[in-house]
């Protein structure tokens, strides 16, 4: 958990977008804390799959629109 | 800060302040380190610890009584596993421990007094592992 996951998201701005939606209400919606959903936010933590998946529902796009990978792709893990 | 996070905190401040005193007025030889008095003296400790962990987890769960309801949710669970694990290797520890100290010492009751010791060394491992990864994660 000490070093920080390759992805970055844009959930802040589909927050806002949603209707300045809050953490609270987006961790409410897909069964998270808000510290967690604070942690997302930040690339202090990654979420699983379902979870990605829930938060890209719960803003009705792509999970690829929410999340994106930003390793180079030839480094190795 | 969550209420799992809040746990952690009450969990680990009882357990040091109460056994931290216990352990240091022992070694200050302020109260017997075995007999009835002692013995007393544990089970005094163990209560207190018991009752403090009951009421401020009660006034916890007041101040934010939807977040003390709500299941864990994944980083909270995976906070847990990896806790868990560090208290298990300090537990370990301490359970091998009692292997040479069996064989170097015939006190039973020092005996007793280490398996106890690691009990709460393994908890306060645990407790103050989880605060480490919600404070870094946070």
């Amino acid at each position: 958990m000490a070093k920080r996951p390759p992805i970055s998201n844009n959930i802040r701005r589909l927050r806002f977008e949603a209707n300045e939606m809050t953490q609270a209400e987006l961790a409410r919606r897909i069964g998270m804390t808000r510290q967690t959903i604070a942690a997302i936010e930040q690339n202090k933590y990654s979420p699983s799959l379902e979870a990605a998946f829930r938060i890209a529902n719960v803003f009705d796009v792509g999970i690829e629109q929410v999340f994106r990978w930003t390793d180079p792709p030839d480094k190795a893990p | 800060m969550s209420f799992r996070e809040k746990s952690a905190w009450i969990q680990f401040l009882t357990l040091l302040i109460v056994f931290g005193g216990y352990y240091l007025s022992i070694h200050l030889g302020l109260i017997p380190p075995r007999g009835a008095e002692h013995f007393r003296i544990l089970m005094g400790c163990i209560g207190l610890v018991i009752v403090l962990q009951i009421v401020l987890h009660i006034v916890a769960a007041i101040l934010n009584p939807e977040d003390a309801h709500s299941p864990k949710d994944e980083r909270e669970r995976a906070i847990q596993h990896r806790a868990n694990t560090y208290g298990y290797y300090v537990l370990t520890l301490g359970v091998f421990g009692l292997f040479p100290l069996g064989h170097m010492y015939a006190d039973v009751s020092g005996l007793l007094q280490w398996a106890f010791f690691s009990v709460v060394a393994a908890t306060l491992a645990t407790t103050l592992t989880q605060i480490i990864l919600f404070r870094r994660n946070s």
